[in-house]
Order: structure tokens, then sequence, then C-alpha cells
């Protein structure tokens, strides 16, 4: 019996050798973002392709230095389906393309506008991609946004990924992760919200930048959000922790840059004859980093009323965004969510018609600010007046 | 195989039991509880746990009452010799399809996720074969085997749950039973399906128990632990893709563990917690096959020991057929099990133990009734 053992083991052993998915490191082509455009026929896919050879060479800040070749390949090819199209880089990529690592999808507003079944159903059915992947739109050609060199990274997907991933810093845009973007297409009855990426210049050099939010409705995106309607969405999603707010002093009107240490929302619901209506409070712990108005705030009479502007400032961010996703038909704000949680009930028989109620729904703000910190300094940077004494 | 009287511990058997029960549910349960009751499949995983605690209870109950027989063998004094071969048949078709079902399981992961281009058959052989090594071992390895695999399937929740940390959102399992009561109850037959073999597994193995006093507490402590680890599972799980997303996927949870990471310098790790994942798979696979084997051997009356050693080939190449014709057509063995399967396994998880104790119950009222 340990005689056919052994040979059974060594006859097994025949299949260990793995060659069936043998994928040497050297025979890949790393994708590190993708960029989707419509085409009459169907979809360009612009994918951006680690160069091995040089990516290890380049040193960070591929525009700003010396290297003249970019550390990344950008290929496109076109095709019916999204997955057509990859394939069809197979007829110019001598590797086989790998997309364990991509980073970013970005897709034209063109595209978006289309249907997104078509679009993500290809990167949810992949095997080989993440859910953390990040998801963006762009108003122009998606393609071009790739072939932006950053100026302090290696490559434009790990610049975009790290801008994403810092938009709490500016708190004017905004970024979904795939997973989070399916989880909000598939529910009936709220909708995603996506990064929106720009190109601009920076002295002679043009660059990437994230501004706003690209808005969906049902199945497909329904407009653009600008940087307030942005911030606004941020607060009611609790993700504005970190981010600033520029206010103008009441007492001189100059501006006062405050840093939101600490956001918190609630949100409300209540339904009146068959109306929902949800009362939003949000709460924020701010400080005071730098201002040119010259009202001295160690009397908290006159923070009380720096304290009244943010929350004001707040508040009217908070409304526009509302009024946004009312007007867009797109409750990205996830109040159905909010409604279905507090009145279980109701929510059966409200659901059927929760477009309609949506946008009839009112939305009560209140906001409460305060500024307990000051930074380093205890008075305001003014020249001391003269009085005679040294 | 081993000789003489095969013995397990208390610990063992726990071990056994948590394996047999948190594996394949987080595998494929928790797409077809989502798909079932969105958000609250959670509730109904506990109340699939809680019922088959009282199973366990009213199995080890009846076990006791004949110590040193598995459930065939008891099921001749109770039903007597044509039902008692009938319930043998039944059980060795229901192990060796429910241990295909688990080995198919771990196929799909493996081609669908890791080995794409790997040919499913060869996958399965070696898989097949490294099981019926452990079957050749006999009970005690196996049980020996569930110690080391409870013991990475605690390292795998410890590992899911700091991953899952900074994705979490608690508002995700809100609602608590969304769809209500009634459906929620109506989806805890699913995970039924999956958890409840727990007892007639208990009434094969109780007889190898060698603390016998200690038996039921530690079978309702392997039910109850692998219990937390799939609710557990199902929880993080939500609160982190969501029950749309869960409800997505054919199996969530490796699309799960490739939706998390462990700070920026930990991700992509689920060939892992596969690897993690995998002992567990495999003792449940040992077991199964184990208890189909002693169901077939106890019902036809083989003694002799070479003819147990053929039947580990047999029962080998019987799963090698099962599981190719079952789970190489993915959108077959997705509607088999996720709205088949449970009518097979709920009359056998549930019936059965209800049909022993009300014969048992019977039997001992028409006992009384003779003597009085």
């Amino acid at each position: 019996m340990r005689k056919i053992f052994l040979i059974l083991t060594l006859f097994l052993l025949f299949f260990q050798a793995g060659c069936w998915n043998a994928r040497e490191i050297n025979e890949l082509a790393f994708v590190l973002s993708v960029a989707l455009d419509k085409t009459d026929n169907g979809f360009k896919v612009t994918a951006q392709i680690a160069k091995t050879e040089t990516y290890s060479k380049t040193p960070t800040g591929g525009a700003s230095s010396a290297v003249k070749e970019k550390p990344f390949w950008l290929v496109s090819s076109t095709g019916k389906s999204i997955f057509e199209a990859v394939r069809n880089m197979a007829a110019v990529s001598s590797r086989r393309i790998f997309w364990s690592h991509i980073k970013v999808i970005i897709m034209s507003e063109e595209l978006a506008k289309g249907n997104l079944q078509e679009i993500f159903d290809f990167f949810s059915r992949n095997p080989e991609l993440r859910f953390r992947t990040w998801v963006a739109v762009t108003q122009g050609e998606a393609g071009k946004i790739l072939d932006v060199v950053p100026i302090m990274e290696k490559d434009p997907s790990l610049n975009i990924e790290k801008i994403i991933e810092k938009t709490n810093l500016t708190g004017k845009a905004c970024g979904i992760m795939l997973k989070d973007f399916l989880e909000k297409y598939m529910d009936h009855y709220t909708n995603p919200v996506a990064s929106r990426i720009v190109l601009t210049t920076q002295g002679d050099k043009t660059v990437v930048k994230l501004d706003g939010a690209a808005v969906f409705g049902s199945k497909k995106m329904a407009g653009w959000l600008n940087e307030n309607e942005t911030r606004g969405y941020l607060w009611v999603t609790n993700k504005i922790s970190g981010s600033v707010r520029v206010i103008n002093c009441p007492y001189d009107g100059l501006p006062v840059t405050l840093e939101i240490k600490k956001g918190k929302t609630n949100i409300k619901s209540t339904i009146t004859n068959g109306i929902p209506q949800f009362t939003i409070t949000a709460e924020t712990s701010a400080k005071i980093t730098e201002k040119a108005c010259l009202t001295e705030f160690r009397d908290p009479q006159s923070l009380h009323g720096l304290e009244e502007v943010l929350a004001s400032a707040i508040r009217k961010d908070i409304e526009s965004t509302v009024t946004a996703a009312q007007n867009f038909d797109s409750d990205f704000l996830d109040f159905s969510s909010v409604l279905h949680r507090a009145h279980k009930t109701e929510w059966n028989t409200l659901s059927a018609n929760w477009p309609q109620l949506f946008s009839k729904s009112e939305v009560k703000i209140h906001v409460k600010a305060r500024i307990p910190e000051v930074s380093l300094l205890a008075k305001s940077l003014v020249p001391i007046e003269a009085s005679g004494e040294k | 195989m081993n000789q003489g009287k095969e013995t397990i511990s208390t610990n063992q058997f726990t071990a056994i039991l948590v394996c047999c029960t948190w594996p394949t549910i987080i595998n494929y349960g928790s797409g077809f509880l989502a798909r079932a009751v969105g958000h609250d499949m959670w509730i109904s995983g506990i109340m699939s746990v809680l019922t088959t605690l009282l199973f366990v209870i009213t199995i080890v109950y009846i076990g006791r009452k004949y110590p040193g027989k598995t459930i065939v063998e008891y099921s001749k004094d109770l039903l007597g010799t044509f039902l008692s071969k009938l319930l043998g048949l039944v059980l060795t078709v229901y192990f060796t399809l429910r241990a295909a079902n688990c080995i198919s399981m771990y196929i799909h992961h493996l081609t669908d996720f890791l080995l794409t281009e790997t040919p499913f058959l060869v996958v399965t052989v070696l898989h097949i074969a490294v099981v019926c090594y452990l079957l050749w071992k006999g009970p005690e390895v196996i049980a020996r085997m569930g110690i080391i695999a409870f013991s990475l399937a605690i390292l795998f929740h410890f590992l899911v749950f700091l991953a899952s940390l900074s994705e979490i959102n608690f508002n995700r399992l809100l609602p608590f039973f969304g769809p209500g009561i009634i459906n929620v109850t109506k989806a805890s037959f699913i995970a039924d399906s999956f958890v409840g073999i727990n007892q007639i597994i208990i009434a094969m193995l109780l007889p190898l128990v060698a603390n016998q006093k200690k038996a039921l507490r530690s079978a309702a402590a392997g039910v109850s632990i692998g219990g937390a680890f799939f609710v557990f599972y199902f929880i993080v799980e939500l609160m982190v893709m969501g029950p749309q997303v869960v409800a997505l996927m054919r199996i969530a949870s490796m699309d799960f563990v490739r939706s998390i990471q462990i700070t920026q310098y930990l991700h992509r790790f689920e060939s892992f917690m596969v690897a993690l994942w995998y002992w567990s798979m495999l003792v449940q696979a040992g077991i199964l096959i184990y208890c189909a084997q002693k169901a077939f051997v106890q019902t036809v009356g083989v003694k002799k020991e070479k003819t147990n050693k053929i039947l580990v080939f047999a029962f080998g190449i019987v799963i090698i057929i099962l599981t190719y014709f079952l789970a190489y057509d993915r959108v077959f063995f997705l509607n088999y099990r996720e709205f088949k399967w449970q009518y097979l396994a709920l009359p056998v998880n549930y019936g059965l133990p209800v049909l022993l104790l009300l014969f048992m119950l019977l039997k001992k009222a028409i006992h009384a009734i003779r003597h009085s």
C-alpha cells in the first residue's frame, strides 16, 4: 500500500508545477489606471501601464525630473464592449494586461451619461480588480487625463489616487471607491456621487485637479456639483473633518480662514401628511488658522459672532446641496435610507413614490459651530501702537 | 485507516463542529441570504444557530440513550431494520452530496479567483486526493487537524476585524427586521441548509467522543463558536460593502476580502486569507466524507478493514464525479444550491431528529403502557 501511495504522490507532483496559472512578472502589463470614452461603435479604453523597465529607475516627480522617458505607457483600443476593447489591446501589447493594481477608473461625461451598467458590469465581474479602486468622471476626453505627467509623482494614477485620498483637506471635492459606488448604484432609491477631475494649468504645466463632483441619477450621470455643493455633500455625509472654510469677518468683512477640526452631521426624519421632512443637524468644531481681520477674538462675544457666520456659511453650503439633489432628482444624500431606518413601516408605502416625495421633502438645517481653538497666537498680529514707553 | 477503537477528545469535537459551521456559509451563504433579506442576513444567521442548538440538544439526548451507537445503528432499534437501512442510505447520499457541495465551493473559490486558468478537474482531483488522504488516516487525524483549523479560523476572523475597521458603517445594518420578521425567519432556513447539518454530524460522531458527559457541552460550544464566526463575518461584510453589493456577488466573501486592507501596507491579502480558511474547509470535507462512508458501512454491514480502505477510494471517485457534474456549470450550481438544496437538507437536518425523537417517545410510551 505504501508503494501505491508513493507512486500516487509522485504522479500528483507533476500537477503541482502550477503551469496553468504561471504568470511571470516580466510577462505582465500592470494597468495602473484606466480611462473610458465613448465612441460611435462602443468604447475607447485607455490603459495606463507601468513600464517596468523605467518605472523603478524614474525618480518621484516624473515631470520635473531630467528623465525624458515616461515611466508608463498609454495604450488605447476600441471595442463594442469594454472587455472587447481590453482584449483588443493584446494586438498592441506584448504583455498580458493585468488589472490587479488598478487605482482609478476615469470615465468621460459623455459615457457617464449613457448606460452605467455597460461600464461597471465588466469591473464588478473582473476577478483581478479590487473594489477599493476609485471612480471619477471628467468633462472632456478621459484618456487625456492619463497623459498628464504629474509634477510630484511618478505616474498619473498614483497622483490621482493621492489627490483623491486628500480631498478632505480642501473640502471641495470627494472620492468614492468602486464598492461604495456599486452599493449606491444597486440601491433603487439612492444614487452615487463620484470625483470630478479637470485639467488645469500651473505655470506652463498642465496638471490634474479634483474639483466638485459628478452626481448620478437613475442609472446615469445627472450633472455636476460645484465646490459649495460638494462641500455641503461632504457635510451631510460626515466627510468634512480636516477641511478649510474661508468666511468673512462679521466686524470688518476681511477673510478669516478656519480649519474644520471636527464635523458631525445627524439627519432625522418625520412624516407630516405623508410628506417626509428632514432635519439636518450639523455640529462643528473649528480652529482659526489665518485671519486678515483685526478683531480680537479673545473676547467671547466677538468669537460668538464669528461662530454665527461660520454656522451660516455651512448652512448655505448644505442648503445648496439639498437644492441640487432635489433639482437633479437624485437622492445622493441618502435621505431614503434615513427615512427607511426611522420609519420602517411607513417606508413600505412611501417607497413606491420616493422620487416624487424626495423632491417635495422639506429640509430643515441647524448648524452649531464652535471655535475653541485660535492657533498659537494669544492676540491678533497687529503692530503695537506707540504708547511712549518701551 | 486506524486500527482499534477511534476516539476524539471533547476539544477536538468542538473544533470539528466549528469547522463544519462557518467556512461554507460565508462563502456562498452570504450572497444567498443577502438576496433574500438584505442587511438582516446576520439575524437569520443567529436564528439558524439557535435552531441548530435546539436540535443539537435533541440529538445528543437521543444519542445518549444508545451509547456507542451512531444514528444509523440506533435507528434500527427505533425504526426497525428496513427503515434504518433506508435512513442509512439517505444519510450516505446526503453526506456525499454535502461533501461535494463543500468541495465545489472551495474549487470555485480557487478556479474563479486565484487559479483561473487551471482546469476545474485538476483542482478538484488534487483537493479530493488530500481529503481522501486525511480520511485514510481516520477521524482522529481529522480531529487533530480540526484543532489547527480552529486556531487558524480565529486568526482569520481577527484579521478580518483589523482590516475592516476603517471601512465599517453601522447604518448599513439598519433598520433591523427591515423585510419583516417572517421573511427574516424564512431566510434562516437558507442558513439552516448550511449550519443544520451539524446535528446529523454529531449523531454520527458522538460514539467517538471520549468523554460522553461533556459531549453536549462541547457540541453546543462548537456550533456556537462556529455560528459566532460566521455571524461576525456577515456583520462586518455588510458594514463594509452594504447588502446590495453582497447580494450582487456569487462568492461575496472573496469580494469582501478584496475590499479591505490592514493599513496601507497589508492589502491584497486574499491569498493569505484563503490559506487560513482552507483548513476549516479541509476538515469539513474530511468529516463529511467520513460520515458518508461510516453511514454506508453501517448500512450494508461492511466489517472488513480492507473493504473500508477500498471505500475511501470509491468515495473519492464518486465525489470527484459528483463535484464535476454539480459545480463545473456555475449557473447550475448556483441555482441548485440557492433554491433546490434546502428541500433535501432541511428534512434531513430537522425532520430526522424529530422523527427519531417521536419514535423514541412512542416506544417509551408503549413500553410504559405494557408494563403498567
